[in-house]
């Protein structure tokens, strides 16, 4: 309830408010991008490029969704976009190693994979998000469908299917 | 099991992300690179125009001197379009020789025509040909 009357103080296209928004959301919205997409400079260039693009767009926010959530939204949206791009320039690489045995494991590689952020890396970049917003955030699935654009259900389908694919990755640690 | 895996990836999860220490950089990060681009994007491509077309005029009229891109007909001869025909003021001050007079006798007056016949007879010919009727006004009053 308290957080609903601090999102009525924000006025749509207001800079004040824009700046007291940015302020209180980007170091979130940082480390909610770092989860998905595995790196600092990453996170941080999409952190600058989604507040770019909700700068742009703040006139038009019409509140009807918190602006945190609004922010977020972008960019979540900003790493998928992050993420295809990386695939698309990983192709090449991909197509390479078709065909040739796998490299072995090495101890330092396996220890960077226990990280639950370099496992989330390797899920798909929805249900990374929904699990970061989820179990970081501490958003409600409720919330979470309303910062995704999609429904409750497809949120609770995302995060369960994402901790499925943890727990086989990660059974030894826990 | 379920909760208590879920309750260790939230736990690692917060663990790892809090650790990041991220420093909020100014807000003009973000604010003067739209306005910025915005206001380079129509130089640009004006920039971009501007040299595309004197690249153009360079080349189809083989001279750099922009004087000469604008000067009449040049356009013209260089794609190989013969330039509209000059008016009768400056026909006459060319001297090139008339190729077939009886082709166009109404519009086409030979002032510079050695036949004398029109002063000589100028009531009942019947060709369309007035050319020599200025000369001899142009007598009448100094005379």
């Amino acid at each position: 309830m308290a957080t609903a009357v601090v999102e009525r103080a924000y006025t749509p296209g207001s800079a004040a408010d824009f700046d007291r928004l940015y302020r209180l959301t980007y170091p979130r919205i940082v480390r909610t991008l770092f989860a998905i997409v595995g790196t600092r400079a990453a996170a941080e260039d999409c952190a600058q490029e989604a507040f770019t693009k909700a700068l742009r767009a703040w006139q038009t926010w019409s509140g009807d969704v918190p602006a945190e959530a609004w922010i977020h939204r972008i960019a979540v949206n900003t790493a998928i976009s992050h993420r295809r791009r990386e695939q698309i320039r990983a192709l090449p690489s991909l197509l390479r190693r078709l065909g040739a045995p796998p490299p072995g494991r090495d101890p330092a590689g396996h220890a960077e994979e226990r990280s639950v952020v370099a496992e989330l890396r390797r899920l798909p970049p929805k249900q990374a998000a929904a699990l970061v917003l989820r179990h970081y955030q501490g958003y409600s699935n409720r919330e979470i469908a309303a910062s995704l654009g999609v429904t409750e259900r497809t949120v609770g389908n995302w995060i369960a299917a994402a901790l499925q694919t943890l727990r086989s990755r990660m059974e030894i640690e826990v | 099991m379920q909760a208590f895996f879920e309750n260790e990836v939230g736990r690692r999860l917060r663990a790892e992300l809090d650790a990041l220490d991220v420093r909020t950089p100014p807000m003009a990060a973000v604010r003067p690179r739209t306005g910025y681009l915005r206001a380079a994007r129509p130089l640009a491509i004006a920039l971009i125009a501007a040299i595309a077309l004197a690249a153009l005029a360079t080349s189809v009229t083989r001279s750099p001197d922009p004087i000469r891109w604008i000067q009449p007909g040049v356009w013209m001869r260089a794609i190989g379009v013969a330039p509209p025909q000059p008016s009768p003021s400056t026909r006459e001050d060319s001297p090139s020789p008339e190729p077939s007079p009886s082709a166009q006798p109404s519009e086409r007056p030979e002032p510079q025509s050695p036949e004398p016949e029109p002063s000589d007879r100028p009531g009942p010919s019947t060709e369309p040909r007035e050319s020599p009727e200025p000369a001899s006004t142009r007598e009448s009053p100094d005379t």
